[in-house]
């Protein structure tokens, strides 16, 4: 059996394309926490009702840059206190089908802290697919 | 000037369809789902053999409250007190290692799906078992669903740039093997590449994918580029 000879083949299981949708989250270019004080979090959900068990292929856009980064994670650059450094995006299937992206700013242990130099549009770009496991 | 017209035309027109005989779909070559309880700390290993014959490329979802909560594997949150939840699955030619975290998951129920594909190189000049009838779905076509359409894969190094001219960001899975490791797992786009010059870098555009070399901890990726 050599699976990709053929464009189709029945001996073998595939994906299934379930869902798909696009959203859009703004993140400003300034946020402080204060000593003591929560990480901040920034959402942008996507109500596209995907299956419970669906796997996601995403990829996000940003006004900021003319590329797309893939995948469920990554960081985007940023200031903190004026030096290098990140904040944190990630991507899940959350319960009733909605798909979410989630920007984080960690707050540090001890200090105050300001992020700066990170405002900008993301567009999540998603879609699930079904396994063989599912339906 | 009409050769254009029709080409953006039949560019649309490709994404139209359930199946297309111009790109192949996915082909599983390794299937597998299970599920163990989580340590005290919310840390699970796991090792499971695999015997395609050759190196697979794994990627799946997990859980640990049964499919409330779906994530993929490669996805990670940071959060002040370090990660709320990461995991990994990285394939080799004999074995699939999982391991995951997630803070609120001491002695849960991990549940895992894990699917497995082979590069066109890779396939050559070994028999690959049939999947169709290893998992719950034996329907392995319906014509209720379109299906992913591969457009391009293949193998690549930081530094390379690889070409699709589709016109617009396709969506593209990757795989890295890291310097001095073996196996491969699924990789984000771009962790801590943007800021401090290392790490997965990986950046899509409307007619490229690229790895960038500033990205030395990766030592060979495998990619998978599907039509928009």
């Amino acid at each position: 059996m050599k699976p990709s000879r053929f464009i189709f083949n029945s001996d073998y299981a595939t994906l299934k394309n379930d869902a798909e949708g696009v959203a859009f989250l703004t993140i400003p270019n300034l946020v402080n926490i204060p000593d003591g004080g929560a990480d901040v979090v920034y959402t942008a959900t996507l109500q596209i009702g995907a299956s419970p068990s669906a796997g996601l292929r995403s990829f996000v856009t940003s006004d900021k840059y003319t590329y797309a980064l893939s995948g469920p994670s990554f960081s985007i650059a940023c200031k903190q206190d004026g030096f290098d450094a990140e904040c944190f995006c990630d991507i899940t299937r959350n319960s009733n089908g909605n798909i979410e992206m989630r920007v984080t700013f960690v707050a540090p242990q001890g200090a105050d802290t300001q992020y700066t130099g990170m405002g900008q549009t993301l567009t999540l770009h998603a879609k699930t697919f079904l396994s063989p496991f599912d339906l | 000037m009409c050769l254009t017209r029709l080409n953006k035309l039949m560019a649309k027109l490709r994404e139209k369809f359930i199946l297309n005989s111009d790109y192949p779909v996915d082909k599983i070559v390794w299937l597998k789902e299970g599920d163990a309880t989580m340590d005290a700390w919310g840390n699970i290993n796991i090792t499971l053999p695999h015997t395609v014959g050759a190196q697979i490329y794994v990627n799946g979802v997990w859980t640990i409250d049964d499919w409330t909560t779906t994530y993929n594997f490669s996805a990670q949150r940071q959060v002040a007190q370090g990660y709320e939840y990461q995991a990994t699955a990285k394939a080799t030619d004999s074995t699939v290692k999982i391991s995951a975290a997630h803070e609120n998951g001491a002695n849960k129920t991990f549940k895992y799906r894990l699917w497995g594909f082979i590069s066109e190189e890779s396939s050559k000049g070994i028999e690959i078992k049939p999947t169709a009838g290893q998992s719950a779905n034996r329907l392995v076509f319906s014509s209720d669903y379109e299906y992913p359409m591969l457009y391009k894969e293949g193998i690549a190094t930081p530094g390379t740039t690889i070409a699709h001219g589709l016109g617009e960001i396709p969506y593209v899975d990757v795989w890295g093997k890291m310097q001095n490791d073996t196996g491969y797992s699924i990789v984000a786009g771009d962790c801590f590449g943007e800021v401090y010059g290392y790490g997965e870098n990986i950046k899509i555009t409307a007619n490229e994918v690229i790895f960038k070399s500033t990205a030395p901890l990766y030592e060979s990726y495998y990619y998978r580029i599907y039509l928009p």
